[in-house]
Order: structure tokens, then sequence, then C-alpha cells
């Protein structure tokens, strides 16, 4: 049994006496011992199932393991992966494929949708705004396959489809298979865009929920119309979740694959919809008549990653994201 | 506290009278009875094992993809053959007995390979996993798979199997495996919609015939089809149909247009003039309107209704779905209505190609893992598991043909009257290639069926870029002809 | 003073506020709907889904091709044992997860939040940027890691390749860098007075954070847990790729393998497993609204 906190100390804390400073080098040693200690769990897991796996994907990248020679001891074949990816004749497409999708996703849904909703919602009595943002929650609930399952069926030629049904005669319905002979894009972003809208949504809600509402009380007084109270005073004070969604959805994207591999697996015909990251899980767990290459699988996977983190890099710079990162306020006692 | 005391008691109590009972047991129970008991939709197998004294109980795992439940036989025989096995293991004096544990599911067939890879290499392989027979070109060369050439000949179960199944189960003149099961590609096609055609009865009746004999040929069959939509007969685009997603039947294509595969020295061949004329075969069908440009959508769930109630006129298929169309999927009638309206025969012949009718079979195989510790027992329940019983059960619920010889006139296997009939075709079978590039062989190829059939590309333009593929992903490992 | 204080002073010129409002209003729910429109017709579908025998649009047919052909036989799963098992695997991986995460994220979260020491900006900046890094991108090399951990005599059984406890452990991992950067967020927003006097009375920092910190970041782990479970019990990559068959199988991997390339699917049992799967979540979900919604509310003001 621990021993309670004795009433002195909390009489103290409700008076937040300052404390003695003493920052002697031998202190601070221990609380960094003791930081260290604190992380301890978080940075063991880290460094086996991040830094390791990160090194061993660039030595795996650097071989030519494959179904065919698992069992061997890897074999060293220099930079060969590396020049077969950046020779394959689909490279391009797939590059291409990519920024499309990512930034489409992005700014179409993950933040732009997320803002608009996040706006509205908070725009209207609170208890039907809380009711749409949790419709919205749902598609985040539903497990992948069946969620992928719902927009196939949506999309499905007669008699299946759901928007044939419903109509006929509308934008786009043909009565055949709208993903695939309309436009697959609009699937693909759709589907990805209705799960990752939600994560902004929230954010950018609670952000616009702490605004002062004095401030807006003032503008309104001064005349300013919807517009302009949310250009001038509402974005500028979230910006920070604003930079913060942008980075951290460009990363997910960019490293997301699952909806497009139930959805498309690629397709339809020639690479229309494979994105980077499906085709470096592709080669290296996705084959049809199986003979998995391992290594090449790994190259796309480094080269994607190493795409990501200097990405992120750039944002954290541009966007200072160390300003967000403020100094502890008890540092040494 | 006195809870945990009685509790504890208990424990102690109970142990001594475990210990007591197992030193008295010694010297008198000669035999312990190990009762496994596996439950699988609409079966319960229940399997007493006694393991006498001294002896030991040894767990045989095996690793079965199976669509429930037509194809849990696969497994199953597996585990109904465990009997015979003991028995045959008390008769010649060995103090083991086996019991077997199955892990069964219907993952997709990439995954379910990436799983035994995995699985090996990390120690966790099972010791038997079936699987298809072309997987041998990577797992033998990996080395994760028992080469059971020399021992095949100690169980003569084996002998019972049709001979040509073997060529399946070879690479470097070895054996790797034991055929499970084995089917057949035929083409199908609606009797009704040739009567309504115009067709006579006569000719419907003998079409079989005559796509054996190689008289109604490849172009025939599109031309009937274009008829057919120019009348109205069906709609556009469903004139013929293949399958909605790359397998194995895709390699017949380029067999009929005399495409070579394999040279002596084992390496692959992409026969440039051979893929083009099968590009241009698709890219044809689509332009005249008897097949849709969205065919390779991945959509089973509207394929098998669309064929099976007659909205398509001639249609590429395998024998194992019959079965499925008859219980699932045929409004009214089950198989009487589809041996009614339903025709099949081999792949007609190219005119264009070898002009011989062809079909392709891809038999499934047993195999032992090399991380085995009892290659004998394994492929001891293997061979028990290959009786004509067990087989003919499998092979009539789930559309398979029979892989033994004594199936022939075994009246369960003759009874079934679609198997019997539609085995004919396997006079005119092709094989997968067992090499460990073959996977990376049938995706570049297979990306320019994609690529002319949704219009990305023409003929021309697709070998062009398969070739550029598949030398990027192959190297020397491929022959561009 | 409030807004309606001040509107009968100050009457803007043009049209009538309140008719404008209703304008903005309506448009705003017309939106609103328009949005949530595909999301319904999904939901609905499923539903319909799960108890018919097949589905043509959002209609039910039965044999005769009528509008029709109810039944409970999707749902006859319930009596398999394989569920039960998937569902008691999902448990655990969720649970494991949550304890997990938990665990690391307000142990490093307090750290970030709380302490200086060398390394912290960098590990800080770290948390965003290892989101370069997903499950999906480092499969294959997480199974030798897997692999590696599997051979550590006695408890490698329980954390390598093919346990739950391996599956569990790579799950965490992947979701740390979340958890502790909202944890540390939650933390910043905390008062330090209280804190400072125990540390200042000879408190240790173990204690400080168990008995002082940990009750006040209670709503803010309680959202993390929450999303970190729902995470867990829809896990499907990591579970699928470093188990065999179905015998460690958790319930999106049940799901998944009633789906085939070859053999047709019953997608009416698809639909009925997946509602199964979603069940207590939902159930989840109904009563802890609140929670899932604020989740970010501590991550989010960094500023």
């Amino acid at each position: 049994m621990t021993q309670r906190l004795d009433k002195d100390t909390l009489a103290r804390a409700a008076v937040g006496a300052p404390g003695p400073q003493r920052g002697t080098l031998g202190r601070r040693v221990r609380n960094t011992f003791t930081a260290y200690g604190f992380l301890g769990p978080a940075m063991g897991l880290v460094l086996l199932f991040f830094v390791a796996p990160g090194i061993l994907l660039l030595v795996l990248s650097l071989t030519d393991l494959s179904s065919a020679n698992f069992s061997d001891p890897w074999t060293y074949i220099g930079l060969g992966n590396f020049e077969r990816l950046f020779s394959d004749p689909f490279f391009p497409k797939i590059l291409r494929n990519t920024v499309f999708y990512v930034f489409a996703t992005l700014i179409f849904f993950n933040l732009g949708l997320a803002l608009v909703l996040a706006l509205v919602t908070t725009n209207i009595p609170r208890r039907s705004g809380f009711f749409f943002r949790l419709v919205w929650l749902l598609p985040r609930l539903t497990p992948s396959v069946v969620y992928i399952l719902m927009w196939k069926r949506i999309a499905q030629a007669d008699p299946f489809g759901i928007y044939n049904q419903l109509f006929p005669e509308f934008l786009g319905a043909s009565g055949g298979n709208l993903f695939l002979a309309g436009s697959p894009w609009t699937f693909v972003i759709l589907t990805n865009g209705f799960v990752g809208a939600s994560f902004g949504m929230i954010i950018f809600t609670s952000a616009l929920e702490s605004i002062p509402k004095d401030l807006i009380t003032a503008a309104k007084v001064d005349g300013a119309n919807v517009w302009r109270i949310i250009r001038d005073i509402k974005l500028p004070l979230i910006k920070w979740p604003l930079l913060f969604i942008a980075t951290y959805q460009t990363l997910s994207l960019l490293t997301s694959f699952e909806y497009i591999l139930l959805l498309t697996e690629g397709g339809p015909g020639l690479f229309t919809t494979e994105v980077w990251a499906l085709t470096a899980y592709k080669r290296a767990f996705a084959s049809y008549f199986g003979n998995s290459q391992w290594a090449f699988g790994a190259t796309w996977a480094i080269v994607l990653v190493t795409v990501a983190l200097l990405l992120a890099v750039v944002y954290v710079k541009l966007f200072k994201f160390n300003e967000l990162i403020e100094e502890p306020r008890i540092e040494n006692l | 506290m006195k809870r945990r005391n009685t509790f504890t008691r208990m424990i102690l109590l109970t142990m001594a009278f475990a210990l007591v009972a197992a030193a008295c047991g010694n010297g008198e129970v000669t035999t312990e009875t190990v009762i496994v008991e596996v439950e699988v939709p609409g079966d319960t197998v229940v399997v007493e094992v006694e393991v006498p004294v001294g002896g030991e109980l040894i767990t045989i795992v095996a690793r079965c993809k199976a669509a429930p439940p037509v194809e849990d036989g696969r497994c199953n025989n597996l585990l109904k053959g465990v009997v015979d096995v003991n028995a045959a293991l008390e008769a010649a004096g060995d103090d083991r007995r086996v019991e077997v544990r199955t892990i069964q599911d219907n993952a997709d067939w990439g995954d379910y390979r990436v799983e035994f890879e995995l699985a090996s290499d990390a120690g966790e392989a099972p010791d038997i996993i079936v699987s298809g027979h072309e997987d041998i070109g990577t797992w033998a060369t990996s080395g994760i798979i028992t080469d059971v050439t020399d021992l095949l000949g100690d169980y003569p179960e084996f002998d019972d199997i049709i001979p040509s199944l073997w060529a399946s189960t070879e690479l470097n003149d070895r054996r790797w495996g034991v055929p499970q099961d084995a089917e057949a590609r035929p083409l199908y096609y609606r009797m009704d919609l040739l009567l309504e055609l115009g067709w006579t009865q006569d000719e419907v009746d003998s079409l079989p015939a005559r796509l054996a004999s190689g008289e109604f040929t490849w172009e025939d069959m599109f031309d009937t089809a274009e008829e057919a939509v120019v009348a109205g007969i069906v709609d556009p685009g469903n004139g013929w149909w293949h399958r909605p997603s790359n397998g194995p039947d895709f390699l017949y294509y380029y067999f009929a247009a005399a495409g070579e595969l394999l040279d002596e020295s084992g390496a692959l061949i992409y026969d440039t003039a051979a893929a083009q004329k099968v590009y241009e075969l698709v890219g044809d069908a689509v332009a005249r309107d008897i097949l849709v440009s969205t065919r390779l959508d991945g959509d089973w769930t509207s394929w098998n209704p669309a064929v099976a109630n007659g909205d398509v006129l001639f249609w590429f298929g395998g024998s194992w779905q019959w079965a499925d169309w008859a219980v699932n999927y045929v409004l009214e009638g089950g198989e009487e209505t589809l041996f009614a309206t339903t025709g099949f025969g081999p792949i007609p012949a190219l005119a264009g190609g070898t002009n011989t009718p062809i079909s392709l079979t891809h038999p499934l195989l047993y195999m032992v893992s090399s991380a085995t510790e009892h290659t004998d027992l394994a492929l001891l329940v293997i061979a028990k598991a290959t009786t004509k019983e067990l087989n003919t059960e499998y092979a009539v619920a789930s559309g398979h043909l029979a892989i033994l010889t004594s199936q022939a006139d075994y009246e369960p296997y003759t009874s079934a009257v679609f198997l019997s009939q539609v085995g004919s075709i396997l006079e005119f079978t092709t094989f997968l290639p067992n090499s460990p590039f073959y996977s990376a062989w049938s995706e570049g190829y297979y990306l320019g069926i994609t690529a002319v059939e949704s219009g990305d590309l023409d003929p021309a333009g697709a070998v062009e870029v398969v070739v550029a593929q598949l030398q990027n992903e192959l190297g020397d490992n491929v022959i561009i002809k | 003073m409030t807004a309606t204080e001040i509107a009968p002073q100050l009457q803007p010129a043009g049209p009538l506020p309140k008719t404008r409002e209703k304008i903005g209003r309506r448009f705003a729910y017309g939106f609103l709907i328009l949005s949530i429109t595909p999301i319904l017709i999904g939901y609905t579908w499923l539903v319909v889904a799960t108890i018919s025998t097949r589905t043509e649009g959002l209609l039910p047919r039965n044999a005769e091709g009528g509008i029709g052909g109810f039944t409970l036989r999707n749902w006859d799963f319930v009596t398999d044992s394989a569920i039960w098992n998937a569902m008691l695997n999902s448990l655990l991986i969720a649970v494991a997860m949550v304890i997990g995460v938990g665990i690391a994220s307000t142990a490093g979260g307090y750290a970030l939040s709380r302490m200086k020491f060398a390394g912290r900006k960098t590990f800080l900046s770290m948390t965003l940027v290892l989101h370069a890094f997903k499950a999906e991108m480092l499969l294959i090399a997480i199974f030798f890691v897997l692999r590696f951990l599997g051979d550590i005599p006695i408890i490698g059984n329980y954390i390598g390749f093919n346990s739950v406890g391996g599956v569990a452990l790579v799950m965490v991992a992947l979701e740390l860098p979340l958890g502790i950067w909202l944890m540390k967020g939650f933390f910043d927003n905390l008062p330090w007075d209280m804190e400072r006097a125990a540390l200042i009375d000879g408190a240790s920092r173990f204690r400080v954070w168990w008995q002082i910190m940990l009750p006040q970041v209670r709503p803010g782990l309680a959202a993390l847990s929450l999303f970190t479970f729902i995470a867990g019990w829809n896990a499907y990559l990591v579970p699928f790729t470093f188990t065999i068959g179905t015998k460690v199988a958790n319930m999106p991997v049940f799901l998944n393998q009633l789906i085939s390339d070859t053999a047709p699917t019953n997608w009416n049992q698809v639909a009925a497993v997946g509602m199964f799967q979603m069940i207590p979540l939902l159930i989840f979900f109904i009563f802890t609204q609140e929670l899932l919604l604020n989740i970010y509310a501590g991550g989010s003001k960094g500023t």
C-alpha cells in the first residue's frame, strides 16, 4: 500500500508555492535518467518495431530475397533492385497516381470536407451538430471489408447496384458498374475520404469550440458576415490543427492502400488506380501464383518511406512545429 | 483467506490423486485412448486413437484452403483416413500412433502461399500443405517442401493415381507431391439461346462433338456470339465471357495461339506472336461487342448469376462451378434446368493458332513440409486419404474429376452424370508450368489482356509493354521470342 | 454581454438577419444530410443484407425475384465455435493494446510534457515523423523481428510469429506515435501547481505521475483507450500476416476468409459477420459518444 500524500503538500500545491531552484549537473543527469525511465516502454517498442524494421528494410532492399530462396541466407546484389524500380515501365504512372491520390483525397476530404463539416456542425444547434459528427464516425468503426462491400454494392451493375436502382436516370447511371465503367478514381477517393474526413473533423471541431465566444460576438457587432468571421477569425485561430492534420494525413495517405486493395486492386486495366504503397505490398505479399519478391517489395517500401520521411521533415520545418513544442514547465527543482 | 486455503488444498489433493492414479495405471492399463473429434459444418469426424504403452502419439498438422462445405473433403479426408493409418501402423508393429489436426480456411491463394512461406521460415510450418501444383516451382527451389520421389513406392495407394497427373508434380525429374484433385475447364454454352438463334436441335446436340473434332472453332464461336448480340438474343457484351479475374485459364489462350512456354533448359518463353494473337482475340471480342470491356472487374457476384441464368451465350468456366450454379444460382429446377439449358465441351480450336481444341487442368497436390520430423507418417496419412471411396466423395461434392484409375468404374463416381461427361475434356488438357518464374510471367502476360480489354493499349502496344515489364522483372530468366 | 442583448440596438441594414440565418441553417442541414447519405445508404443495405437471401439494390429478393426472402440463415455462424474463438482473440488483442498503449503513452507523454532532458525535441518530432512508417510498409521486416523474438527461450512462444502476444506487441508499437502525441497534449493542459508541490515535498516522479497526474488525465486516457480498442478490434493486416490459418484469427481475419477468389462467396453471410463484429463497437459507440468525439481535444491544443 502506498502512502497518500499528506494534506500539507496538497495545501502548498493549491497556493502554488515555488520550490527552490537547484539545477546541479547531477540532478540534471538524474532527471534525464528518470525521463528515459518513463519513456522506456515506448522507446523499447519503437526500437523493436520501427527502427529495427526500418534498418532491416534497407538491408533487404539490397538483396534478392524472394519465395524461391527464402530459406537461403540473403544474397547482396547491390543497387539492382533500385535500378529495376526506376526502370519499371509503370513507375511514372504509379508515381503520378500516388501524388494525385494523396492530394486529391487530402484537399477534398481529409482537410477540405473535414474543415467544412467542423464549421457547419459547430454553427447549428449543439445536439444536431453532434449527431452528424457521430454518423460521420461510423465508417471508421466499420470493418474495412464490410465498408468496401457497401461501396461496391452502391456502385455495382444492375440489378445489384444501389445507385443504379435509386437514380436510374441520374448522373452517370448507365446500368453498368459505376466505379469500373465510370471513374474508378472517384470511388477510390470517396471510400478513403469518407473514413479520412472524420479525423480532421473531430480535431477542428474541438479547436473551433475552444475559440472564445466574445471574439465572434464582437465581429458580428462590427457587421462581419459568416464568411468573414470564418476567414478572419476562425481559420487563423485553428492554424495549428490545420497544419497538423495536413502533415499527419499526407503521411497517412501516402502509406495507405488497404481500401484500394479491397476496391480495385489497382485496376481496372493498366495500373489505373495503383498507388505506390499498394505496389510495395503486392510485390512482397500478394501475387496470384505465389513467388513473392520480398526484396523488391522492400525496395518499393524503403523508397516510399524515405520520401515520406523527407516530407515529414519538410513539413515540420515549414510549419515550424518546433514552436508547438513548448518547454516543460517543471524542469528542475 | 480461508477460501484460498480450501482452493489450494483442493488442487493439491487433485494432484496427489493424479499421481497415485498414474502410478497404479502404469502396471495395469496397456493402452490409452485419445478421442479426437473434429467438427465441420454438416459433418463430424470422430476418431479414436489407441496408443500402446511406450508408444508415441504424433500429431500431423495439415493446412488446406477449401471452400466450405463442398470442398471440405480436401482436409477431412486426411482426418477420415486416420483409422486406417493407425491400423496400418499396428499391423506393421510400429508403436507410433497418429492424430491429424487440420487448419482450413478459404483465404486468397496469394495470401495462403505467403503464409506457408513465412511459417516455414519461422519454424511453424504444418506437416502437410495442399496447394496448386505450380507452387512446386518456388517451394522446391527454396527447399521448403520434401522431395518424395523415392518414398512414393512404399505406399501402394499411390499406384492407383492416373499416370498423366504425375506430370504436374514434377520439377527437374523429381516428384514433390501427390495429386489431390483435378478439374476440367470447359466451354459452356446456352442451348436454348442457340436454338433461339436459329440453330437446329441437331446442330446444338452435335456441338460437343464438333468442338472436340475442331470443326467448330474459336472464330466460329465469336461469329455466333456476334450474331446473337446483333439479333438481340443476348445483351451487347454478353456474347462470350471469361472469368472476371486472373487465373490459370488465360494460359490456354496462349497455348491455343501456338505459344511456346518452356524451352529445354526450363527457362520461360514469352512468344510475342502468340501473345499478340491472344491480345488481338480479346480486343476483337470487345470491339465486336461480344465481351464487355469491364469483364475483368473481379466481381464473381454478378458473374455467376448471369451465366447460370442465360444472360450469356458462351463462357469459359470450370467444372467445380457446375454444382454451385445448380445449388445456388439457377432460379428454378436446379441441376435439371442446367442440364436442359447448358452444354459444355472443350475450349474450341483457334484456327489462327494450333487449330486443335484445348483445356487446362490445375491439380492441387498434397505436399510434405521439409520441416516435418515425420515424413513417412505424413505420407501415410496422405496415402490413406487417397482412396477411391474418400476421393469420390470429395470429387462429387466439389465438382472435381477423378484422380484414381479405379474411379473409372466405381459406381458412385460414374453415376455423377456431369463429372463423367465433362471428364472427356481431359483428352485436350494442358498444365501450368512448374517454374519459380511463372508467377511474374503470368502477371506480365495478364497485364496485356487487361490493357487491351480496357482499351488502354492496342495489342501491339500491349506486347511492347509486357516485354518491357517481363525483362525488367525476370531479366535473363525469360526468353522473348 | 451576449449577442442577444446587443442585437436590438444594432440592426444592420439589408435583408432581415432572421431570414438570412434561416436560409443559412437550411443550407447547412441540406449539406449535412446530403453528406451522410452514402453512409446511411450503406448501412441500410448492410442491415437488409444480413436478414435476406440476396439483395438487388436496397431490396431483398426471394428465389422468384419478388421482394422478400427474409431469412436468419446468415446468422447461423453464431453457433460455430470458431467465431467465438475469433472474438476471444479480437478481445485479447484489443485489450492487450489498450493496456500496452495506455501505459506506454501515459508514461511517455508525461515525460515529454513535464521533463527536460537531452533528446526530448527529437523524440517529439519523431512521434510525428514515425507516422511515415506504417505497418503496411514494414510488414516483411517486422516478420524478421518477430521471428527473432520467437527464438527467445521460454517467452518466445508467446510473443513470436503466430502468437496473439506477438500480434498485440506489434499493434501496440504501431499505435504509439499517435498515443504519445495525444497524451502529451492532455498533460500539457493540466495545471502544474499540485504536481510541483508534491515534488518539492519529496515525492518521486513515479508517484506524482501515478497518484496526481493519472487521475487528472483520465478522460483523455479513456478516449485514447477507446480508439485503441477500435483499432485493435478491427486490426486485419497485422494479425493476418503474422498468424497461421484461423487458429489465432481475430474477427476481421475470420471475416476475410469467408471471401474467396475462387469459390462463391455468400455476401449476405459476410454482411452478417461484419455486423456481428461491429455490435460490440456500436454498443460502445452509443455509450461513449462524448468521449469519442472529444479525444483529440488535448492533442489539438498544442499552441
